[in-house]
């Protein structure tokens, strides 16, 4: 072995070229370039590649460098991707590669020893010691181990005390890129990085097709660099540890044997939840959630990884079993979490007594969401374990996705009687959401009601980390999840309220990071002033993508409470006006550019349902045409009461700490006092006013921002505490801080009586009781329901007939949520209202025959529905209602049913669809409520009975009965009637429906007729989500492959430097 | 300005601004769909409208006996509409009908359907007209207008079965069944019959309840209550008198289909074959303090005012005997009840000898003002006191007779602007109408008064029978 290094070392050096990628580097650029120049490798060139906008950095390096070849790039493509220029930059083979950041200090012998390595170990990549830079008595990195994830984590400790126990020569699954020695046959064998990967996981990538190609890849502890390894500095739009995640489980994906990938797709998603669940419990919510995403990458990205599997796997010489004993068994990711071990980032440049305080601070959050998780189960535990109630808007969700698919892309909205229009884009969510759930409604519609307020509450952890102190963040926590209103919501039966308050923190956290407003430490500016704000520059990339973040999320909601995209933009407003009031930075008006982008961009993902809104009347339903909970008052307002909540009053301790934060806080900490003054103030008058009648969103509604703004005055007052107050003079400071905690203490009271319940006071199944009792596609024929009475009792959108009286018309059978958006007036509104006039004024005693047309069999007027009107308060039924209804002699008083509503039936009512015969068909052809009113209804036979498919029926009519086939809906030219595949021209009935005289009888189909124009709406409606989907996390790949394109056209036929050639010939 | 202030400030200033302006909780209110008020006496719509219905009390229609619809159509077209015959016997029958303009139309029941009662539903398209019905029956013609709208609750103040016949005539006029609990107070107190208790009657039939067979026989005073439920009903009471308590004759009324707190009775006498008396049926579960008040004025003749206060306990009835109160002169009087804080039904019964005999009437009182009231039904002959008109408030006025013939409304001649006067400053002041010469026999007739009235006609009981009844006209609301 001596003889074979003595040989190895009388041998010419082989030739070594540096290529360092610099991209604005700061002041340690000059240590780099110096620890550089005093390489003692005889036989070293350097090129650099410069992807920064520095126009001083040539000179820089020329000062050091003066006959060193440099390579402007135009952009700044990655590290991978830039480094693969020496391909044709450099030629020959004989040689190597050292790959460096340009943030590292090679000690003057790190090239000869990783050489020298290299030739002893025959290895194919090397890679030295790393030692932080401001301390190299320190590690970094020696290497790093993999799973089977690809989640990687370092073989020693970062920031562990450098004593020679990592000294060995060792193989390693793959090592930093800070420093990468490699041959430079391999890498060109290898094809170079992947310069897919941008700035995490290109080492882990390269070093795993080394491997499988049969080189190995190993550590050099005689060769040390010091390395800054301060990425999340210089650029903190990168988000580490999700990029990191992803590009790891791609990598995994790509490089594994074909059944080992398989396994690893089918349990990367299982590792994920468990470990986004641990993450929450153990404040590391954010690795977990990154492991989450990384698994749903994995499938979204699946064509990707197939096309990246065949380009590696034909490297392959060696199979996995000599690979995976590389890695570590199981989820390293998991095994981080359990062991509670904190990220070493943060750790590294802590004190003893702060890395106490730190697991402390871990021990309180994961203590917080423990108890949360454990008493909201317990709190939930009936919605969990049994049916859940059907009250308000907690409507049963459609079984079929299919159906779902199919009405969303038809152009025929059949809520109400029936039109043709867009449907609303949240039916095809709801078919989503449904075939993700594998066709469970029960399953999802309890997520839809209890996913919002643990989506809140893992928001508002989220946001709050804005305030660093886990303590702080804890505090928003914990004031976020007493709050009553998510309880309330559910006790009244409102899932808009719910919707908003789960989107609404991720929307000021989307608005945060568009504007760039940091976590701030309390440090003093020059002028040895606290700073009021912290901001980082957003690139224009991170902006885009975080404006196609919040549409999205804009969007999903606002699917189902259109106001939210709205409720965002003036969120924005006002906290614009907060931090200019508090002197903060003019950054929040990036945020205000982004509210409006991603709101208009909302609006455009719902075209064309959304562009009712800007139809007459628009604004009322953009604010969701008066649903209310009733007038609240004051007082419950600002208890957050929409809805029954044990103990409420308890709940005003929750503006202590807003007062408290106020007065107490300083610096930063006021700005944010502001901002959450900004949101609690103007939201709870509008609020307030909503609830005074003005066509505003649903006070429940409105007062999601003022829960949000009173979870951070509560983080602000908790960090005051701890910044401003904790250790100064005893004063009157001192009680008024600790009142926070007092108040938060109180303001748990509530949501604790409400855990009794098991289901948030929410009443059970009230109005779903009667409807039970009312028969299902009975062989008489389907028909359509008339809700009449209270307009707070209604169990569906409805429309105001008068002086609080409103009517909504549902199809027979259950109501289900396709209910909850109000159909638009039609010609048919117009009957109704008419029949209701009649019925009213008395001007006939035949208002069931008035309805007969539109299908109406049953009128249900509402007077028990758990939530305004419970059997002990019920409200009233609308006077004069049952008197006039019970004149009627064509309706009958239906007794069966409870006394939850009031029934009757209407005698006279014709079938949705039924072929009129007899003195029933000559009648169709007369029309005016005259008429109408001593029309025999009698002579029909039911048809297409059961068959409620919004697009077509088919049903067979015997032929011995010709008559004239009856669809109570207005007439539409797109729906078309054949019979035995002869179509029949339809004609006018009763003066508002359609009618088809058949002559004969045989197969009659009747279908509706989808526009092009509908189609295409639809497909570029599902094109613009897709974009704005590719737009929230892959944005980069398509821009980077652009530019790689352009780089690859601009590059230079004649190389810079041949290796063969000798140090200080043509090309050195 | 320091932030902190500037911030406590604009926090303050809008705390202050929300609690001024922030509402306080309402009570939830009732919200309203229709302000019609209960049904009570039959009236005239004046409004076009889809359709209007009218439904009558019944016709008995065994041997001897029937009854006819008539219909009156005042307007200057055709007026269409349909009848619908409603029977004991279950079966329903409906026919078109039409009436020519400014005609009336008579459509005998009985030869539309068969039962032991038959009741008609008669609906006019275009929503005027006027519907009544008469009685054809062996004792004497009974002329009734026919209900607008059907009840859940009637109430029949007077009644008796000592020497007299009392059928409770229930007609369902909607599809599905109901079920009636009939509600009976005697002088004994009040009895609840197990039978009537929940009784159904099928959709669309006709319920004929013989209160004799129900052990109240021989009862002097029987008032009876009717609630039905789900749908409403429509209730009368035929009562045919064998002379008991010195009552003949035969009487087809429609109930009170709710109660109220004023009623007017223009057709009271005294004279030494008369008797007559009021019955003040109080069903509510609260006690009524009832005035009675009597005037005699008329026309340039003398004036009495008596009155009279009368205890009803809940759930009761009292009968008040008009003879017996003192100083109340021979002649002719109106009556006006009062009975401000609890709604009662008062009834008049009258028995007035004619020719060896008596012919009974038993009459609810008008409870609606009206300067206008329609006699749709022609009157068969006419006489000195043909109509009563009375002034129902404390102005003197006039009122004018019209006849509906193929040229529209005609002025009756010596019947234009004919003085109405005031009893008192209060009400009460009549005219007796004498129509004897004026020939205005087989034409509906209007009474169009200067102030709010009642008009009552009086016609023969015909059928070769002496003696008048009386029956309100028909009043446009």
């Amino acid at each position: 072995m001596d003889v074979d290094l003595e040989l190895v070392s009388s041998a010419p050096s082989p030739p070594v070229v540096a290529v360092m990628v610099a991209h604005d580097p700061g002041p340690w650029f000059d240590e780099s370039l110096a620890a550089l120049r005093a390489q003692d490798y005889p036989n070293l060139r350097v090129l650099f590649l410069l992807t920064g906008q520095d126009p001083g950095l040539e000179s820089r390096i020329g000062a050091v460098f003066p006959d060193a070849p440099l390579r402007n790039l135009p952009t700044n493509p990655g590290f991978g991707a830039a480094v693969n220029d020496v391909v044709r930059l450099v030629e020959g083979d004989q040689g190597f590669f050292c790959f460096l950041h340009d943030d590292i200090a090679l000690a003057p012998d790190a090239v000869s020893q990783l050489v020298a390595e290299v030739y002893r170990s025959n290895a194919g990549v090397v890679g030295p010691k790393l030692l932080e830079w401001a301390d190299p008595g320190r590690i970094q990195s020696v290497g790093m181990r993999v799973d089977r994830f690809g989640a990687a984590v370092g073989i020693a400790e970062r920031g562990d005390s450098d004593q020679e126990q990592h000294d060995a020569v060792r193989d390693v699954f793959f090592l930093s890129t800070a420093c990468l020695l490699v041959r430079a046959d391999l890498f060109r064998a290898l094809g170079g990085f992947d310069a897919s990967i941008e700035y995490h996981g290109d080492g882990l990538d390269l070093c795993w097709r080394a491997h499988l190609s049969g080189a190995r890849v190993m550590v050099v502890p005689a060769a040390t660099a010091r390395h800054r390894s301060d990425l999340a500095v210089r650029r903190p739009d990168v988000a580490a540890q999700a990029d990191s995640a992803r590009q790891g489980l791609l990598t995994a994906l790509a490089s594994s044997s074909g059944v080992r990938s398989v396994f690893t797709l089918l349990l990367a998603p299982l590792v994920g939840v468990v470990a986004a669940v641990a993450g929450l419990f153990t404040g590391m919510a954010k690795s977990g959630l990154a492991m989450l995403a990384a698994a749903g990458a994995g499938i979204t990205h699946l064509p990707g990884v197939l096309h990246r599997r065949r380009a590696v796997q034909r490297l392959r010489t060696v199979p996995d079993r000599e690979i995976t004993p590389l890695q570590a068994r199981g989820s390293l990711q998991l095994r981080l979490l359990f062991r509670r071990r904190h990220d070493a980032e943060e750790v590294r440049d802590r004190t003893r007594v702060a890395r106490r305080s730190l697991r402390t601070a871990g021990k309180l959050a994961m203590g917080a969401w423990v108890s949360i998780a454990v008493l909201f189960v317990i709190g939930s535990r009936s919605i969990i374990g049994r049916k859940m109630p059907v009250v308000g808007t907690f409507l049963p969700i459609p079984s079929s996705p299919t159906d779902l698919f199919g009405t969303y892309g038809s152009g025929w909205w059949p809520s109400g009687l029936g039109r043709s229009e867009a449907a609303p884009s949240g039916v095809g969510l709801l078919g989503l959401a449904n075939a993700v759930s594998l066709g469970h409604p029960g399953l999802l519609r309890m997520l839809l009601v209890l996913g919002p307020v643990v989506l809140g509450f893992i928001g508002m952890f989220h946001f709050a980390a804005v305030f660093r102190s886990t303590r702080s963040r804890v505090a928003a926590l914990v004031a976020y999840v007493v709050n009553p209103l998510p309880y309330a919501a559910i006790a009244a039966g409102r899932w808009g309220p719910l919707a908003v308050y789960g989107a609404f923190p991720w929307a000021l956290e989307l608005l945060r990071r568009a504007s760039g407003i940091q976590a701030a430490s309390s440090v003093l500016d020059e002028d040895g002033v606290e700073i009021t704000d912290a901001v980082a520059v957003v690139g224009i990339g991170r902006q885009v993508r975080l404006a196609a973040a919040l549409a999205l999320l804009e969007a999903v909601v606002a699917a189902f409470v259109p106001s939210f995209p709205l409720m965002v933009l003036v969120s924005a407003v006002v906290l614009a006006v907060a931090t200019l009031v508090a002197r903060g930075t003019l950054a929040s008006l990036a945020g205000l550019g982004t509210a409006a982008i991603a709101g208009v961009a909302a609006f455009v993902l719902h075209v064309p349902w959304s562009i009712r809104f800007m139809e007459r009347g628009g604004w009322g339903e953009l604010m969701g045409n008066g649903e209310h909970v009733g007038s609240l008052g004051l007082a419950r307002i600002a208890r957050f009461e929409i809805g029954r909540v044990p103990l409420a009053p308890l709940s005003l301790a929750l503006l202590v700490p807003f007062f408290v934060g106020i007065l107490l806080a300083k610096g930063w900490r006021l700005t944010w006092m502001a901002r959450a003054a900004a949101l609690v103030l103007p939201f709870g008058g509008l609020a307030l006013a909503s609830d005074a009648g003005s066509t505003l969103p649903e006070s429940g509604v409105l007062l999601v921002p003022v829960a949000v703004g009173l979870a951070i005055a509560a983080a602000g007052a908790v960090s005051a505490f701890d910044e401003d107050v904790r250790g100064g003079r005893i004063g009157w400071r001192q009680p008024l801080g600790l009142a926070t905690f007092i108040a938060l203490g109180v303001a748990i009271v509530p949501a604790l009586a409400g855990v009794g319940s098991g289901q948030w006071q929410a009443p059970g199944s009230e109005l779903a009781g009667t409807l039970g009792s009312l028969p299902s596609n009975p062989p008489t024929g389907d028909f359509r329901i008339l809700y009449l009475g209270d307009s707070r009792l209604l169990p569906i959108p409805g429309r105001e007939y008068r002086d609080g009286v409103s009517y909504a018309i549902s199809d027979d059978g259950s109501l289900d949520a396709l209910d909850s958006w109000a159909p638009r007036s039609s010609a048919g509104d117009a009957l109704v209202i008419n029949a209701l006039d009649a019925i009213r004024s008395n001007a006939t005693l035949r208002g069931g025959h008035l309805l007969a047309p539109l299908g109406i069999r049953y009128i249900i007027v509402p007077l028990i529905d758990g939530l305004q009107s419970r059997r002990g308060q019920p409200l009233p039924a609308p006077k004069g209602l049952e008197d006039a209804f019970s004149d009627q002699v064509d309706l009958r008083r239906a007794t069966y049913v409870s006394d939850q509503a009031i029934v009757f039936e209407n005698t006279a009512s014709l079938p949705l669809r039924s072929l009129l015969v007899g003195r029933t068909q000559m009648a169709s052809q007369t029309a005016g409520p005259m008429a109408l009113a001593h029309t025999d209804f009698s002579e029909f036979i039911p048809v297409f009975v059961g068959q409620e498919a919004p697009s077509a029926a088919g049903d067979s009519i015997s032929g011995s009965t010709p008559g004239s086939l009856h669809d109570s809906i207005g007439k539409d030219p797109r729906w078309r009637l054949t019979v035995n595949g002869a179509s029949v021209a339809p004609r006018s009935a009763f003066g508002w429906s359609m009618a088809y005289d058949l002559p004969d009888g045989g197969k009659v189909r009747l279908s509706y007729s989808t526009s092009f124009g509908r189609r295409l709406a639809v497909a570029v409606q599902v094109l613009l989500w897709l974009l704005v989907i590719v737009a929230t996390s892959r944005f980069r790949s398509w821009r980077r492959w652009l530019v790689r394109r352009r780089h690859s056209v601009e590059a230079p036929s004649d190389p810079l430097i041949r290796m063969d050639d000798p140090i200080g010939g043509p090309s050195s | 300005m320091n932030r902190r202030l500037l911030l406590v400030v604009l926090v303050l200033g809008s705390l202050v601004g929300l609690f001024v302006f922030g509402t306080e909780s309402e009570n939830p209110g009732a919200s309203t769909f229709s302000v019609l008020g209960p049904p009570g006496m039959p009236f005239a719509p004046t409004q076009v409208g889809i359709n209007s219905s009218w439904f009558c009390a019944g016709v008995p229609a065994t041997s001897q006996r029937g009854g006819d619809v008539i219909v009156t159509n005042p307007t200057a077209v055709p007026l269409r509409g349909r009848i619908t015959v409603f029977s004991t016997s279950r079966k329903v029958v409906m026919q078109d009908i039409s009436v020519g303009a400014r005609d009336s139309g008579s459509f005998a029941l009985e030869k539309l359907a068969t039962g032991d009662y038959l009741s008609a539903f008669v609906e006019l398209d275009g929503g005027l007209g006027i519907v009544e019905q008469r009685v054809r029956h062996p004792n004497g013609r009974s002329l009734s207008p026919c209900s607008n709208a059907p009840s859940s609750n009637w109430y029949l103040a007077d009644g008796i079965t000592l020497s007299a016949g009392y059928d409770l005539v229930v007609t369902n006029p909607f599809p599905d069944y109901t079920n009636i609990t009939v509600s009976v107070l005697t002088a004994d107190g009040v009895r609840t019959p197990a039978k009537l208790q929940n009784q159904t009657i099928a959709g669309q039939s006709v319920l004929k309840i013989d209160l004799e067979q129900f052990g109240l026989r021989d009862e002097q005073l029987l008032a009876v209550e009717v609630n039905s439920t789900p749908e409403r009903v429509v209730v009368s009471r035929a009562q045919n008198y064998y002379g008991g308590l010195g009552r003949n004759g035969y009487a087809m009324t429609l109930g009170a289909p709710s109660t109220d707190n004023r009623w007017f009775f223009a057709d009271g006498e005294k004279a030494g074959n008369t008797s007559e008396s009021l019955t003040l049926l109080n069903p509510s579960e609260l006690p009524a303090s009832v005035t009675v008040q009597v005037f005699t004025a008329t026309e340039g003749g003398d004036e009495f005012v008596a009155v009279q206060i009368y205890d009803v306990a809940e759930g009761s009835v009292v009968k008040v005997d008009v003879d017996a109160i003192t100083g109340l002169p021979n002649g002719r009087h109106t009556l006006v009840v009062d009975s401000p804080e609890v709604g009662i039904v008062a009834e008049q019964v009258i028995t007035r000898g004619s020719g060896g005999g008596a012919v009974t009437v038993v009459s609810l009182g008008a409870r609606v003002s009206s300067k206008r009231w329609w006699v749709p039904t022609a009157l068969q002959d006419v006489n000195e006191a043909a109509m009563v008109v009375m002034n129902q408030t404390g102005d003197s006025g006039t009122f004018s007779l019209f006849t509906l013939g193929p040229g529209g409304l005609q002025p009756v001649p010596g019947f234009q602007k004919v003085a109405l006067p005031v009893a008192s400053d209060f009400v009460g002041g009549f005219v007796d109408v004498d129509l004897s010469g004026t020939g205005l026999i087989g034409q509906p007739i209007l009474v169009e008064t200067t102030v709010d009235s009642v008009v009552l006609r009086r016609p023969n009981r015909g059928t070769g029978m002496k003696g008048r009844t009386s029956v309100l006209a028909v009043p446009e609301i």
